[in-house]
C-alpha cells in the first residue's frame, strides 16, 4: 500500500467509524439530545439546501466578513502609523492595552445602547473584535523591520508612498497574517454570540432559539453549519495567505539554508 | 563624479545617559572618480562612518561634504551597497523590481526596466530580472545589490564590506567585477571593509582607521597598475609592502591594547 | 486579551520582539525624561478628553458616562459582598474549566505530537471542530446540562481545549530533530528522552497556550453569564443594563477590563519563567 494511499486511510477511519457509531448509535436508542443522525440529515438539507440561507446564512457571513474587513483594515493603517512613530505608540499603549483587555463578550451590551439592534451594532461588534490581535501584530510586524531596508529607503530616495506600500507593508505582512488568523477566530465567535444576544435572524440566533423552542433537529444543523462555515473561512484564509506570503517562505529557506 | 570631504568627524551616541564615543577625528578626501578603500578593525566605527557620510546620522562635530554640499541627511546621488544582502534586497520583489525601486517617480516604466536591463547585464546577470533575490546565490544576490547602485547613476557609490559575507572565491570575482565598474562608469567609490587585502587590492588609495574612537592612523598612496588581477598584481613585491603597512598599524593596535591591558 | 484560538505557526512568530528604536527624524531626546513619562501624560491626556467629550462635549447626550463617574460607580461597587460573589462565581468558572481543560489537552497533544498514526487518525475532526467557538455549543449544553455552574464549566472548558491542543502539538512538532537524534543517540530510554526532548521542547508553547488561554476563558465565561443569567460578572452587566443602569453597567465593564488586565500581567509573567531558558523567542501577540 503506498504511503500515500496509507494516509489518507489514517485520516479516514476515526471519522467515518465516529459517523457510523453515531448513525446507528442513535437510530437505536433515542435520546432528546442526539436525534438520529439521519434525521439531522434530513434537517439540513431541509434548513440549508437552500430554504433558509438567505433570511438565517447570509446575514450571518455578511455580518461577519463586514465586520472582520472593517476592524483588520482600520488596524492595519492605525498599525502602521504607529509602528513609526514608536513614541505615539509607548503613549497610547496603556490605553489600547486597557481597551483590549477588556473581555469582549462583556461589551455586548454597551454596543445595544451605543447603536441599537441591527446590523450597525454588529459589525461594529466584530469589527472592534477583530481590531486589537490585527493592531498589535501589525505594530509588532512594523517595529521589526529590519534597520538596513529603512536605511536603505533614505539613502535612495524612495518616496513615501513607496515606503509604505512597496517596502513596509510586505515587511510587515507575514506578521500582519498572524493577527489576520487570529481575529478571524476571535470575529466568528463574536458574531455568533452578537447573534445570540441581540438578533432576530442569522446563525446565532437560529441555534439559540431553536433550542429555546426545542427543536433540537434544527439546533443540530446550524450547529454544523456553522463549523461548515468556519472551517470553509478558514481554507480560504490559509490559501490567501500562502499564494500573498509565498516569497516569505522561499526567503526564510534559503537565509536558513544560508546561501 | 564627485568629491566627498570629510571634515574632522566625530560622532558620539548617547543612550539613557551613557555616552559612547564611536569616532574621534576622521578626515579624509575622496577625489572625483576615485576608489578610496577604509580599513579598520571590526567594532572600530566603520559602519557608524558610513551612516554619518550617507546622512543617515548626523554628526556630533565636523561635516561631510559632498560635491561642496555639506550633507544633511540623506543626499541625492548617494548609492549605497549593504554587506547584509539577504536584507536590504526586498524579498517580496524580483530582481528587476528591487532594481528599479529607487528609479520610480523619477522614470517611466519603459525606461526602468530598460536601465534594469543594462545594469544588470553589466553586472553579468541579465538573465535573472524575473527571479527573486532568494532564489539566488550569495554572490548573484550581491551582484543584484551592486546593479541596483548603477542604476540609479549615483555621484558616489559607498560600499559597506560587500563582501564580507561570500566565500573566498566568490568575493575574488566581486572585487574584480566591482574595479570593472568603477572604471567603466568612473564611479567615485568609497569601499569599506575589514580585509586588509582587499582594501589594498582594490583602491587608489588606503585610509587606515584606528580602533574605537576612531581616527585616521595613516591614507596610504597605492601605487600600484591600475590593471589590477589577483594573480600578478598581488605577486608584486610593492604589494606585500602595501598590505604590510596596513597590517603594521592594525596589529599595532591589538599589541597597543593588550600592553596597556596588561599594565 | 480577547484571542479566542490562538495559532503558533511553527514557522514563526515571525519576528523576535522588538525593542523600542526611536528612529523618527524628529528625535525625542530620552537622556533626561524617563520612559515612563510619556505614556502616564498621554493616558492622563485621553482621561481627561474623554471626561470632558461625555460631560460637557458631543458625547455629553450619549450613553456612555465620564470616567469620574465610572470610577466612582466602581469604588462603591467594590466595597459591596455582591461585587466579590460575582467575582468569585466568574472565577471559579474560569479557573476549573481552564485547568480542566488543560489538563485533558496537553496530554493529548503530546500524544498526538508524538505518534503519527494516531495524529492522522484525529486531524481531520480536530481541524473541522475548531473553528466552531464554544459559544455556538451552548444551546447544545443548555439542553444536557441545564443552566448553571456546571454548563459555565463545559463551555469554558471547550472553549480552551482547541487552541490548548493545538499549540502544545506545535510545541511538540516544532522539536529540533538534532535534539531528538542526539537524545537517541545517547541510548535515552524512550520515556525519559520523551520528558526530556519533546515535553521540555513544548513546554513555551504551552506556557504560551496557557497565556492566550486564560484570557479566552474569562471572554467565554462572561459570555455564558450574560447569555443565560449563570451567577457571575456577565449576569450582572446583564442585569444593570435591563435596569437601565448605565453607569453601573460601565463600572462593571471596567472591573472585567482590570480582571483582565491582571489575568494577562500574571500569565505573561508565568509565561516568561517558563520560557527564559529557550534559546528563540517565538510569540504570538494577541
Amino acid at each position: 500500500m503506498s504511503k500515500r494511499v496509507k494516509n489518507i486511510l489514517l485520516q479516514l477511519w476515526l471519522p467515518v467509524l465516529i459517523v457510523l457509531v453515531w448513525w446507528f448509535g442513535s437510530a437505536a436508542a433515542s435520546s432528546a439530545f442526539f436525534p438520529p443522525l439521519s434525521d439531522i440529515v434530513e434537517g439540513f438539507r431541509a434548513n440549508w439546501l437552500f430554504e433558509r440561507v438567505p433570511t438565517e446564512f447570509l446575514p450571518s457571513v455578511w455580518r461577519f466578513l463586514a465586520g472582520f474587513a472593517l476592524g483588520s483594515v482600520i488596524a492595519v493603517i492605525v498599525g502602521t502609523i504607529l509602528g513609526q512613530v514608536p513614541w505615539l505608540y509607548r503613549s497610547l499603549r496603556p490605553t489600547v492595552d486597557f481597551l483590549r483587555s477588556i473581555p469582549v463578550t462583556t461589551l455586548v451590551s454597551a454596543f445595544i445602547i451605543l447603536f441599537g439592534f441591527g446590523n450597525f451594532m454588529n459589525i461594529a461588534y466584530i469589527a472592534w473584535a477583530a481590531f486589537f490581535p490585527v493592531l498589535l501584530n501589525t505594530v509588532d510586524g512594523v517595529l521589526g523591520i529590519e534597520p538596513t531596508q529603512k536605511d536603505l529607503a533614505r539613502t535612495y530616495q524612495v518616496s513615501w508612498w513607496d515606503r509604505q506600500v512597496r517596502m513596509i507593508l510586505p515587511a510587515a505582512s507575514p506578521q500582519i497574517f498572524v493577527g489576520l488568523r487570529i481575529s478571524l477566530a476571535v470575529a466568528l465567535l463574536v458574531m455568533v454570540y452578537g447573534e445570540m444576544v441581540s438578533t432576530t435572524d442569522g446563525l446565532g440566533f437560529f441555534i439559540l432559539f431553536a433550542q429555546s423552542t426545542f427543536r433540537v433537529v434544527d439546533m443540530w444543523s446550524g450547529i454544523i453549519l456553522l463549523g461548515l462555515l468556519g472551517l470553509f473561512v478558514n481554507l480560504i484564509f490559509v490559501a490567501i495567505e500562502t499564494r500573498v506570503l509565498a516569497w516569505h517562505r522561499g526567503w526564510r529557506a534559503s537565509v536558513l539554508e544560508g546561501s | 563624479m564627485s568629491e566627498l570631504k570629510v571634515e574632522h568627524l566625530q560622532k558620539v551616541y548617547v543612550t539613557r545617559g551613557h555616552q559612547v564615543e564611536a569616532i574621534r577625528d576622521i578626515d579624509f578626501t575622496v577625489n572625483s572618480g576615485e576608489f578610496v578603500s577604509v580599513v579598520g578593525p571590526s567594532g572600530g566605527g566603520k559602519s557608524t562612518l558610513l551612516k554619518c557620510l550617507s546622512g543617515i546620522l548626523t554628526p556630533t562635530n565636523g561635516r561631510v561634504v559632498l560635491d561642496g554640499v555639506p550633507v544633511v541627511g540623506p543626499p541625492d546621488g548617494l548609492a549605497m551597497v549593504y554587506q547584509n544582502y539577504t536584507v536590504s534586497l526586498l524579498p517580496w520583489m524580483s530582481v528587476e523590481d528591487n532594481v528599479t525601486l529607487p528609479l520610480r517617480g523619477h522614470l517611466s516604466r519603459a525606461e526602468r526596466a530598460a536601465r534594469a536591463q543594462e545594469a544588470l547585464e553589466s553586472v553579468g546577470i541579465g538573465a535573472f530580472g524575473k527571479s527573486y533575490p532568494w532564489q539566488l546565490s550569495g554572490g548573484m544576490q550581491q551582484r543584484v545589490a551592486i546593479a541596483r547602485a548603477i542604476a540609479y547613476r549615483p555621484k558616489i557609490m559607498l560600499m559597506d564590506e560587500p563582501f564580507a559575507s561570500v566565500d573566498a572565491q566568490t568575493r575574488a570575482e566581486l572585487e574584480d567585477l566591482i574595479l570593472r565598474v568603477h572604471r567603466e562608469h568612473s564611479m567615485t567609490t568609497l569601499f569599506v571593509t575589514h580585509d586588509i587585502d582587499e582594501s589594498v587590492y582594490l583602491a587608489d588609495r588606503v585610509v587606515v582607521l584606528s580602533n574605537r574612537p576612531s581616527f585616521v592612523r595613516d591614507i596610504l598612496e597605492v601605487d600600484l597598475p591600475r590593471d589590477r588581477d589577483h594573480l600578478t598584481t598581488k605577486a608584486l613585491p610593492r604589494f606585500g609592502e602595501l598590505r604590510g603597512q596596513v597590517f603594521h598599524y592594525l596589529r599595532d593596535r591589538v599589541a597597543l591594547e593588550a600592553g596597556a591591558a596588561n599594565a | 486579551m480577547t484571542a479566542v484560538t490562538s495559532e503558533q505557526n511553527p514557522g514563526g512568530g515571525v519576528v523576535p520582539r522588538p525593542e523600542f528604536k526611536n528612529t523618527f527624524p524628529v528625535q525625542i531626546n530620552t537622556r533626561r525624561v524617563p520612559r515612563w513619562v510619556l505614556p502616564t501624560v498621554a493616558t492622563i491626556l485621553i482621561l481627561l478628553v474623554q471626561e470632558w467629550l461625555t460631560r460637557w462635549g458631543p458625547l455629553a447626550d450619549s450613553s456612555l458616562p465620564p470616567v469620574s463617574v465610572i470610577v466612582q460607580q466602581l469604588a462603591v461597587l467594590v466595597i459591596t459582598p455582591e461585587f466579590w460573589i460575582a467575582l468569585g462565581d466568574t472565577l471559579q468558572g474560569w479557573a476549573i474549566g481552564l485547568i480542566a481543560a488543560t489538563a485533558v489537552a496537553v496530554p493529548f497533544g503530546l500524544l498526538l505530537g508524538t505518534t503519527r498514526w494516531l495524529y492522522l487518525s484525529f486531524k481531520l475532526i480536530i481541524d473541522f471542530l475548531r473553528p466552531i467557538p464554544s459559544i455556538a455549543l451552548l444551546p447544545l449544553f443548555i439542553l444536557i446540562l441545564g443552566m448553571g455552574m456546571t454548563l459555565k464549566i463545559w463551555v469554558v472548558a471547550i472553549g480552551v481545549f482547541f487552541p490548548m491542543l493545538f499549540q502544545t502539538l506545535y510545541g511538540v512538532q516544532d522539536v529540533d530533530p538534532v535534539t531528538r537524534d542526539t537524545a537517541r543517540a545517547y541510548r535515552i530510554t524512550p520515556i525519559r528522552r520523551f520528558f526530556i526532548v519533546e515535553f521540555m521542547g513544548a513546554t513555551p508553547y504551552i506556557a504560551t497556550g496557557v497565556r492566550l488561554s486564560a484570557s479566552v476563558a474569562l471572554v467565554v465565561s462572561v459570555a455564558v453569564e450574560l447569555l443565560v443569567s449563570v451567577p457571575g460578572v456577565g449576569a450582572e452587566i446583564f442585569m444593570a443594563q435591563n435596569a437601565g443602569n448605565i453607569d453601573l453597567m460601565y463600572a462593571w465593564i471596567a472591573a472585567t477590563g482590570l480582571l483582565g488586565l491582571l489575568i494577562a500581567f500574571v500569565f505573561i509573567r508565568l509565561e516568561k519563567a517558563a520560557m527564559h531558558w529557550h534559546a528563540s523567542q517565538r510569540g504570538v501577540v494577541a
